[in-house]
């Protein structure tokens, strides 16, 4: 297994918000976390992602605990959280260029994952006059230039129209092409035909979930 | 490593500058600075003199001329008769009113023949205070000349037996051998000199003004970085790297407030040489950058950081010189980076404190950090 | 009308969390506040306190004639009941200095009475009263030595005037006699001095007692900066929800009463924190005012609705520097660079009769003089109508502003 989390536990001062986490995953893959609004889904990945720390547990990719080497997460994980993180006076190559070198952004805007996202349509705009897609796009574009080999994604399609849904999910499918592994919250029907395994959260703990197809099921399920 | 570094800090600074609240607010300052500093050089006093001079009286218009040419702490207002001079203190418009007697010359004459002190001013004041007390002083020092020279007249011509030496006479002896200039000198902790005349009480808070207003700026800073932090716009430095990221972010906003507080200084003609001011200058940009993180770390969230703002700004312009110098609470002094800026432009111990307490507060920033990592 | 009233509901509720919090700062500001008005009042009005400036001398103090002027200085002169001159060491001195047990240290070179003696005056007196720059404190100081310095050099000019008299009569035998007499002559009117003016204190007439004004200063002061207090309400101010207001119907001006009443209310929740220990401490009279001496807390009790218009005007104030401020940190930062720049320039930190006479007229002008002239009038007894329609221009014209700037919100984000 590429990805192997077990035990992860956090509480915020008495309250146990996550209690025992464990999965895994392949190379390649993606999971979605489902759960209803306050389960620990953003608390789930915002640990995972090094944001916040796990009371407990650990988190081994290709085997390193990346709890025990927070360090490390930045060069192997990219994460977008739930509200877009760019600096809204900057344009999109500001905000970019922020994190990464010119050349590799030349590179991965003419035949990477920059290209993919449309990113090159709307370089020079400023975040505060974009639209939603478009910070949403530039959110997982800030994320996965450095080609992470895990791609952690707080509720990615959340208030999108459906051609950008739809741009964001042909993203994710050749990223998963290329073996980088996908981690989501998600409520979208349509995100979920996109994963291989779903797990709800509830009580603190993930118990995998068979999504067939059938969204009032799973409501049904979630309430 | 280090192109990556300056690209951030450059893409933090734009992105200041693209806010023009935060222009607007640079700009305020230098414009406060400039207008106080301008203003300063006008007349005005700690307390306001209706002085009321005989007319055609030698000995009343030599000690008028002194009070008003000696650049006093002390405004004058002329008025015209003892009326006037008492109205204006009845009403407000002056502190106290110096009537000198009609006949001053004759008067001192006299006194000084006897060489005893009579009273030749009445002076009228609304209530007594520190400000007139020294007023009073400044009166006495302004009479003294006159009457030190009527003492000598009469001294040589009684005591000395040499009444028929004329008035011209004396006067040519006595002016040649006056003595002149102050005795005094003001000197700062390092022993340089004090400011020129051209310095004023007026402009003396501006410094403290602006050393209140940069440390409010760092922790602006720290509100900023709070708020970006919750927006997760910093998610891909992990939480063991924040605080660095924190002083990085910070140091770019404190970057435009100290080239702000270094030009309105000059402005405000409060600026003393570059070397100084550069140095204090750049110990005071880490005290505060460590001393907001250390804030921020304690605070946690942006509302009880805002929460602490204006306690915090009652204790700094009560406790640091701002506007005055008290000599209570050394220990709460201690605690606040714009006490020791003050201190610091003359005189160097206070800079060797500045940086050593600067060097307490990252290491309590990075043990904060460390506890916080842990519950994040 | 009833969505404005929902609204203003709404944020009612959101002020009221915050709360808590508030009141625990006020309380604290409050602390803050009260050592600051006791400790300024007692260091303005020191010579009705009787206390007394410590002065350190150090240097050649070994000289029989300076050791008789400071013993005179100590003994006779009128400035012993303000000054206490302490010779000292070096590193005592300057110890004692950075503990603020000392005023000011005094440094006498060597050979000074020899130098003063022959009229060369060539070494100079020095002395440090400030740790930082100066300020009014070592301009006062500046002035009494100015003082000394003339005092001291006319009688140097009378005696060697005398002496040069003598020798050109051709009398030197007798000039060491003469001196000693004259010398003596102008020390008794230098010690005397106080004597040169009678004085006739009028009481207060129509003006402020300093006491009084310092202590409207500091009322007015933390009315002016309590926007820093409040700034946790402007926290999530966001576009959306102002265009979706404006989409039910309630527009810019709406919001704008809604969220300022609220915010008024929080002011005045602060207003009323700070009152409870400044009745307490005005009820024991331990602020000593003049004007409300033996009267307790009630002349404050009467004085504080004058209050409540200059809280609107400032409220309304604070409200447009943090709509105009694009943000709750620059609101922050412009808040307490208006708050103290306008303080200021308008005396409430040193008496505005200080300043010069256009900075006094422009300290007027701003909204912060327009308070202050109100304030201070309500607590003469009248408030003329020329105050009242400043203090309420002022509050009209922020709120006015305040719309405008909101309506530009909603556009931007609608």
């Amino acid at each position: 297994m590429q990805i192997e989390v077990a035990g992860i536990r956090k509480a915020y001062s008495r309250k146990k918000v996550l209690t025992d986490i464990s999965f895994s995953m392949e190379a390649g893959s993606c999971a979605a976390i489902l759960g209803s609004n306050g389960s620990g889904k953003s608390t789930l990945l915002s640990v995972l992602a090094g944001v916040r720390r796990a009371d407990g547990g650990s988190f081994f990719y290709r085997g390193t605990d990346l709890l025990r080497h927070p360090g490390q997460i930045p060069k192997v994980l990219g994460y977008v959280p739930q509200g877009d993180p760019l600096m809204e006076e900057l344009n999109a190559w500001d905000n970019l260029r922020m994190w990464y070198d010119r050349e590799t952004l030349k590179r991965e805007l003419a035949a990477g994952a920059l290209g993919l996202l449309g990113i090159d349509g709307f370089l020079k705009t400023p975040v505060h006059r974009m639209s939603g897609g478009m910070k949403k796009r530039l959110s997982i574009g800030c994320a996965v230039v450095s080609h992470p080999g895990i791609l952690v994604l707080d509720e990615p399609s959340a208030a999108l129209d459906p051609v950008c849904k739809e741009n964001i999910r042909q993203y994710l499918s050749a990223y998963m092409q290329e073996g980088g592994s996908v981690l989501m919250a998600t409520h979208d029907a349509q995100d979920l035909e996109l994963c291989n395994v779903c797990y709800i959260l509830r009580d603190g703990t993930l118990h995998p979930y068979r999504y067939d197809g059938d969204f009032h099921k799973l409501a049904e399920e979630l309430e | 490593m280090l192109e990556q570094i300056f690209i951030r800090v450059l893409l933090l600074q734009k992105r200041l500058f693209k806010r023009y609240g935060f222009l607007f607010m640079l700009v305020l300052a230098p414009l406060l600075a400039a207008g106080v500093g301008r203003l300063s050089g006008e007349p005005a006093g700690i307390a306001t003199i209706a002085l009321c001079v005989p007319r055609g009286d030698a000995a009343a218009e030599e000690i008028s001329e002194r009070l008003l040419d000696g650049g006093s702490v002390l405004r004058y207002l002329s008025c015209v008769d003892e009326r006037e001079a008492r109205l204006m203190v009845e009403s407000g418009e002056a502190d106290a009113a110096w009537i000198f007697s009609e006949d001053l010359s004759e008067q001192i004459e006299e006194l000084a023949e006897r060489r005893r002190v009579r009273p030749v001013v009445t002076v009228v004041e609304r209530k007594d205070s520190v400000a007139l007390t020294l007023g009073r002083e400044i009166l006495s020092s302004a009479i003294y000349p006159s009457f030190s020279y009527a003492v000598y007249a009469g001294y040589v011509r009684d005591e000395l037996g040499l009444a028929q030496m004329t008035d011209g006479e004396l006067r040519q002896v006595y002016d040649r051998v006056a003595v002149e200039g102050s005795l005094f000198q003001m000197v700062y902790s390092d022993g340089t000199p004090g400011e020129t005349e051209d310095f004023t009480y007026v402009q003396a808070p501006l410094r403290g003004i602006l050393a209140v207003w940069f440390t409010f700026a760092g922790l602006a800073a720290a509100l900023y970085f709070m708020r970006d932090e919750e927006r997760g716009v910093y998610g891909r430095i992990p939480v063991t790297r924040r605080l660095s990221t924190a002083y990085l972010a910070g140091a770019v906003f404190l970057v435009d407030a100290v080239a702000v507080l270094l030009l309105s200084c000059k402005l405000a003609g409060v600026f003393t040489d570059w070397k100084r001011e550069v140095i204090s200058c750049a110990v005071f940009t880490a005290c505060v950058l460590a001393f907001s993180n250390v804030l921020r770390l304690l605070c946690r969230t942006p509302r009880r950081m805002s929460g602490l703002l204006l306690p915090l700004l009652a204790a700094t312009l009560a406790l640091c010189p701002v506007f005055l110098n008290l000599q209570h609470f050394r220990a709460g002094k201690l605690l606040l980076p714009p006490w020791y800026y003050l201190q610091s432009i003359h005189n160097t111990r206070y800079l060797y404190e500045m940086a050593v307490y600067t060097v307490i507060l990252v290491l309590t920033s990075a043990v904060l950090q460390r506890l916080q990592c842990r519950t994040a | 009308m009833k969505r404005t009233a929902a609204y203003f509901l709404a944020q009612l509720k959101r002020a009221a969390r915050l709360l808590p919090g508030q009141i625990l700062a006020d309380l604290t500001v409050c602390v803050c506040a009260g050592a600051f008005v006791c400790l300024l009042i007692a260091q303005g009005t020191v010579s009705a306190a009787g206390t007394r400036y410590r002065i350190g001398m150090v240097g050649d103090l070994s000289d029989s004639y300076l050791g008789f002027g400071i013993a005179a200085l100590q003994e006779m002169d009128d400035s012993r009941f303000m000054v206490e001159l302490v010779p000292m060491s070096e590193q005592e001195a300057e110890e004692a200095f950075l503990r603020g047990e000392l005023y000011a240290v005094v440094r006498v070179p060597e050979g000074l009475m020899e130098s003063i003696v022959c009229g060369e005056n060539d070494r100079l007196i020095t002395y440090t009263a400030s740790q930082g720059q100066q300020g009014l404190g070592t301009m006062v100081m500046g002035e009494i030595t100015d003082i000394a310095s003339t005092l001291v050099t006319c009688s140097q000019s009378a005696i060697y005037a005398m002496q040069r008299v003598l020798a050109d009569q051709g009398r030197g035998d007798e000039i060491g006699w003469e001196t000693d007499k004259l010398n003596l002559s102008l020390i008794q009117m230098v010690l005397s001095r106080s004597g040169f003016g009678e004085v006739e204190v009028l009481g207060y007439g129509d003006g402020l007692s300093l006491e009084l004004y310092y202590f409207c200063g500091a009322v007015l002061l933390f009315l002016l900066l309590s926007g820093l207090l409040n700034s946790a309400l402007f926290a999530r101010g966001n576009g959306a929800l102002f265009c979706f207001l404006k989409a039910r119907g309630v527009g810019a001006f709406r919001q704008i009463l809604g969220e300022y009443l609220v915010y008024l209310l929080l002011v005045l929740v602060g207003l009323f924190t700070l009152c409870l220990p400044l009745s307490f401490v005005l009820e024991r009279e331990l602020l000593g005012i003049p004007e409300w001496e033996g009267m307790g807390a009630a002349p404050f009790a009467a004085f504080l609705p004058l209050l409540f218009p200059v809280a609107a005007m400032f409220a309304s104030l604070q409200f447009f520097l943090f709509e105009a401020a694009e943000g709750i940190v620059n609101g922050i930062l412009l808040q307490l660079i208006c708050g103290v720049g306008m303080g200021y320039l308008s005396g409430y930190f040193y008496p505005s009769a200080f300043f010069p006479e256009k900075m006094r007229a422009l300290g007027e002008v701003l909204p912060s003089g327009a308070a202050v002239r109100f304030v201070q009038a309500g607590a003469l007894g009248k408030v003329p109508g020329s105050a009242w329609v400043a203090v309420f221009a002022w509050l009209a014209g922020f709120l006015a502003l305040t719309v405008l700037v909101r309506a530009n919100t909603i556009r931007r984000a609608g």
